[in-house]
């Protein structure tokens, strides 16, 4: 975990400066003017901006993270894509197939 | 064919910008987000290595996964993935397929729909035997059987629609089809993130047909399976996971019972396939087409493998979209020892191919007086510049002796009288070369090199000079400490047992001393030597082999130093060993022998079986599927011959 929040947040603060936090659920985060804005998502891919690296190492611990969370499935798009070449070859097939038997 | 690698990633609005060491970390953190077709315009000099991800999403695909700055140069690694690949890469040699011209007189050869169910679910045997070879390279690797694996779905759909198009294909080109089995060396066939050949599946699909046609050598094949058997109970299964490197396609990764079970089936399939393409279109093989084809093709592996050298994205363009087994060499040169391949997976296995080019070229013109005209002679210069590239003087040598054997047998020069004084030259020059040579030095480097593979689990004392009895070549002194606790091979100790074997007669050679000797002219003895490390086979597989193209228990199962990178054994006869046991290597070379003596009088068959089985001698061609495929074409080409008199006839 402190790898990721290190990797998503940098290296500006230390763990333990979590422990302020508790569990406060009035703990107001101090925006840090010499922070990047940090966006971060959650499972259902909800964004949020952190100001500092106490917030931002706060929602990392949380559970988000630093990229949206992948809701393309590759492999399903690929069966469609093979679904539909197998359709149109043999639509093809068949189109060549009258033609032929027209001509 | 470009564009998959052309796709940007939606949401990216940052450029592409050129990739040096001050910019890795922009490419770093912008994963995905650039297709390579987008970097191409920046960077199309620049002095980067493309390398495939294997293990990307399909997301992913055709864009930059991953950028590294390495000493010597800066790795861009553009994501690939295998159902992907499977797709792509099909549909490509199968438009390649379909360039090969109709023939007229091909005969309705369509196959039913249960064949092809059959090796898509050979597929899956083969998917599930190497599990860990593909877990490996797919974050997605999934075979359980549930109508949400789109995973498992869209590879068996892909597999099913391939046949069904090949099928097609195949119709109206089976007669055809040999005439352009050159190309196999150039296409070579093998999928990105598969082991598998499409090549290998192709033939084998037609081999299938010759069975399904009740048209098979029944003999051949109760041999087949009581061997198949045989060594399906005595296969050992473990978790050995094999480097297959520059041997992708053709050779088995793991040490299952399904990954034996469906190279049996596929190995057996496919010399049926090239058997049966012979068998029903004989009549129609040109063999002016083929040498045109063989020359075509010699040239373009040359024209592609300067061009993959000079840039990097055709470097890559050209390992995806001609199947390579690995990515071409980017130099013009040889590299750290390494001689120049091109872009083949071995110079040694390109160097044959361009003799074997050469050598049937000059055959067709003398034997069958085929003409060449301006162009051909052009591509003839250009496959003797591709052999001196990859540097194979055995090639070179055996192409000169056997088309100088030819000439004097057309000459009518050969004789007994001639014979006889050839076999005095070469019993003269021989004996020259042994006296120049320290006799002693070459009749034990055999044994001393796989004792430096060894890793003997005792220390070995020294003497005054420091030596031990490895370095004094004092073999007898190793075999005095008790065999199982030396972690000796089998074949290393019954050699060493052999060369210090105090019944030797007086004068005679010891068998070993000789194999040694030839094996370090031949310069095979550091090679033969590690297979005499490697090579521990309990009797059954002594006798009937590991399987087709198993080496995952000969390479890792006997502990030697040479563990990591691929040392393989450089001879065709010692891996038939390793897949079929003296069993199998003694009748392959009973069948290959009573065929070559049935057609002694032909000899445009026997010199160009002559000059594949001397290479076969000093390097593995037959763990390459185009050198494979046509070993075993040129071994039935007597029938085609034989076709060729009866009709002039």
């Amino acid at each position: 975990m402190e790898q990721l929040i290190e990797s998503i947040c940098g290296s500006r603060g230390s763990i333990s400066e979590l422990e302020k936090i508790g569990n406060d659920p009035n703990f107001v985060f101090e925006n840090d003017p010499n922070f990047d804005t940090v966006i971060l998502f959650d499972t259902n891919n909800n964004i949020i901006n952190v100001n500092s690296w106490l917030e931002c190492a706060n929602y990392v611990n949380g559970g988000w993270v630093g990229k949206q969370v992948e809701t393309f499935n590759g492999e399903q798009f690929i069966f469609f894509v093979s679904i539909s070449l197998f359709v149109i070859y043999f639509s093809f097939k068949k189109l060549v197939k009258r033609g032929v038997k027209q001509f | 064919m470009l564009f998959p690698w052309s796709i940007r990633s939606n949401n990216s609005i940052i450029p592409a910008i050129s990739i040096e060491e001050s910019t890795v970390g922009y490419y770093q953190t912008n994963t995905c987000d650039f297709s390579l077709q987008e970097i191409l315009s920046n960077n199309f000099n620049n002095k980067i290595e493309i390398l495939p991800d294997k293990n990307s999403s399909v997301k992913c695909f055709g864009k930059i996964n991953g950028v590294d700055n390495f000493s010597d140069s800066i790795k861009v690694y553009v994501g690939t993935n295998m159902n992907v690949d499977f797709l792509l890469q099909s549909l490509f040699f199968l438009l390649l397929v379909s360039t090969i011209p109709k023939s007229e007189n091909s005969k309705n050869n369509y196959l039913p729909l249960i064949s092809i169910l059959f090796f898509c679910g050979l597929l899956y045997v083969h998917l599930e035997g190497e599990r860990m070879f593909y877990e490996y390279f797919s974050k997605n690797f999934n075979l359980n059987f549930t109508v949400d694996n789109y995973f498992l779905l869209s590879l068996f759909l892909i597999c099913i629609l391939t046949l069904i198009i090949f099928n097609d294909l195949m119709k109206d080109r089976f007669s055809n089809f040999l005439n352009y089995l050159p190309f196999m060396f150039l296409f070579v066939g093998t999928y990105n993130t598969l082991n598998i050949n499409i090549f290998v599946l192709f033939i084998a699909f037609i081999g299938f047909k010759s069975f399904f046609e009740n048209k098979y050598n029944k003999k051949i094949f109760l041999v087949y399976l009581v061997v198949s058997i045989i060594q399906i109970f005595n296969f050992k299964e473990s978790v050995l996971l094999f480097d297959i490197d520059k041997l992708k396609g053709f050779v088995n990764s793991s040490q299952t019972i399904e990954s034996l079970i469906f190279w049996i089936i596929v190995y057996y399939f496919l010399i049926s396939g090239i058997l049966y393409l012979i068998n029903e279109s004989k009549e129609f093989f040109n063999f002016s087409l083929f040498i045109k084809n063989l020359l075509i093709s010699g040239t373009i592996i040359t024209a592609i493998s300067f061009l993959s050298a000079l840039n990097p994205f055709l470097n890559f363009i050209t390992y995806y979209y001609l199947g390579l087994n690995k990515a071409g060499i980017k130099s013009f040169n040889s590299v750290e020892g390494n001689t120049w391949r091109g872009i083949g997976s071995s110079a040694e296995a390109l160097g044959e191919f361009y003799g074997f080019v050469i050598l049937i070229t000059s055959l067709g013109i003398l034997a069958k007086k085929i003409k060449l005209n301006k162009i051909t002679l052009l591509l003839l210069v250009v496959n003797f510049y591709g052999l001196y590239e990859t540097n194979n003087f055995a090639a070179l040598l055996t192409l000169f002796l056997l088309i100088s054997f030819y000439v004097l047998i057309s000459l009518k020069l050969v004789n007994r009288f001639s014979i006889i004084t050839i076999t005095l030259i070469i019993t003269v020059f021989v004996s020259l070369l042994a006296s120049t040579v320290s006799y002693d030095l070459y009749s034990e480097a055999l044994l001393s090199e796989g004792y430096i593979a060894t890793d003997l689990n005792i220390e070995l004392p020294k003497d005054q000079y420091n030596n031990t009895a490895v370095e004094n070549s004092n073999f007898g002194e190793i075999l005095q400490y008790p065999k199982d606790q030396t972690n000796i091979s089998n074949s290393l100790y019954l050699f060493t047992e052999r060369y210090t074997s105090v019944k030797n007669i007086k004068y005679i050679p010891n068998e070993i001393a000789v194999v040694s000797f030839i094996a370090k002219t031949i310069n095979r003895s550091e090679k033969w030597g590690v297979f005499l490390a490697k090579y521990n086979p309990n009797l059954g597989n002594f006798l009937f082999g590991h399987g087709p193209n198993q080496l995952s228990e000969y390479y890792l199962g006997h502990k030697t130093k040479v563990n990591t990178g691929l040392v393989l054994p450089h001879s065709s006869f010692l891996d038939f060993l390793i897949f079929y046991g003296l069993f199998g290597l003694l009748f392959i070379i009973f069948i290959i022998s009573r065929i070559l003596y049935i057609n002694r009088k032909n000899y445009l068959y026997l010199i160009l079986n002559s000059y594949l089985l001397i290479n076969f001698i000093k390097s593995d061609s037959i763990l390459y599927v185009a050198s494979f495929t046509l070993f075993i074409f040129i071994i039935n080409f007597y029938k085609i011959e034989n076709k060729s008199t009866n009709s002039n006839e």
